[in-house]
């Protein structure tokens, strides 16, 4: 009873953050608030979980959770290496610039240059 | 198609990435700097190879932080490109590599206009004291590109190439590290670049087993791949 009272507040709580707060993309917004208020009610009622889960075949809520876990998990794997390669390819770009901009002449032709 | 393309050593530019090369980067560099332009590309060195590459007649390129050798390689083409080059050739900087094959590549761009890219092969040119283990990996390599890219090389992983601007142009290389070479390739393939492949001598030395390429590389370079497939 103690564990459901503290998921219930927190999963509140992390609801609460995301209604308040503005995001860049709408629909990430609206997949949090779904998932989270999905949160709460199975916290409450966990049997319909479990009638959720026998709906499309399979036994247990807690099987169902666990599918969807790797299934967000993969998601989120996949957006953040995405996101690191982006980045990763500005910064190429930011050191090559750099690099072409500072370009050093070889040293002997500033000897030309001088005599 | 049998004209000539009349190009002055001046056009001419080695593209030479060099990460803690000190030791045998100057030898390169006169040696190459002597006839054609080089730019070196310091891609993040912890000792003097900028310097010494600066003073021995390159143009020096450094990145602030090391990137990896396709990345070096892209950021001197750019350079070379911007410099009006007309040919570009990749060599090593630890001098496994032999500027009369870069002159033969470079013959071979001037009479025959149809080319694009010449690259270099160790299997059907020399390989000097290539260990067994290193041979297996790199034929193996050759195998997966062939397969992968529906070209029929002899070599995959050579570093000797030679471009024209065009070529050059139209192969931008955006695998910062080892996978560049079969990204190279896969370019020609996908865009159908008019390429020839020239037998190469490598040489191997103590100094370039230690550095070159190792066996533990080719799973990186696979997963680079892969993902680099995955993520366009």
């Amino acid at each position: 009873m103690i564990f459901k009272i503290f998921a219930f507040l927190f999963l509140l709580t992390l609801l609460f953050f995301v209604i308040f707060r503005k995001f860049n993309v709408k629909v990430v917004k609206y997949i949090m608030e779904f998932v989270l208020s999905c949160g709460i009610v199975f916290v409450i009622w966990p049997e319909q979980l479990t009638a959720i889960s026998n709906m499309v075949g399979i036994g247990r809520g807690a099987d169902l959770i666990l599918y969807l876990l790797c299934l967000f998990f993969a998601a989120t794997f996949l957006g953040a290496y995405h996101r690191f390669r982006e980045v990763d390819k500005r910064f190429t770009n930011l050191v090559r610039v750099m690099a072409i901009r500072d370009a050093a002449v070889p040293y002997s032709h500033h000897l030309q240059n001088d005599s | 198609m049998s004209m000539n393309r009349p190009i002055t050593n001046d056009k001419v530019w080695f593209v030479v990435p060099a990460f803690n090369e000190s030791q045998r980067l100057e030898s390169v560099v006169k040696e190459v700097s002597a006839k054609y332009n080089i730019v070196v590309i310091d891609d993040g060195s912890t000792d003097s190879s900028g310097a010494i590459a600066n003073k021995s007649g390159a143009y020096v390129l450094t990145h602030s932080v090391n990137l990896g050798q396709g990345a070096a390689l892209q950021t001197g083409i750019d350079f070379a490109l911007l410099k009006s080059a007309e040919i570009i050739i990749t060599f090593d900087s630890d001098g496994q590599h032999h500027l009369s094959d870069a002159e033969t590549m470079i013959n071979v761009l001037q009479n025959d206009p149809s080319l694009d890219v010449v690259l270099g092969s160790r299997f059907t040119g020399k390989a000097e004291n290539i260990p067994k283990l290193r041979r297996v990996f790199l034929k193996l390599s050759v195998m997966f590109t062939n397969l992968t890219t529906g070209l029929s090389l002899t070599d995959s992983h050579n570093g000797l190439r030679a471009f024209t601007a065009k070529g050059a142009r139209n192969i931008r290389i955006t695998q910062n590290k080892m996978a560049h070479a079969s990204e190279i390739l896969e370019k020609i393939s996908q865009q159908k670049i008019p390429f020839k492949e020239i037998p190469v001598t490598i040489t191997y030395t103590e100094h370039t087993l230690a550095k070159g390429q190792k066996i533990s590389g080719a799973s990186k370079i696979v997963e680079d791949l892969i993902i680099s497939r995955v993520f366009k």
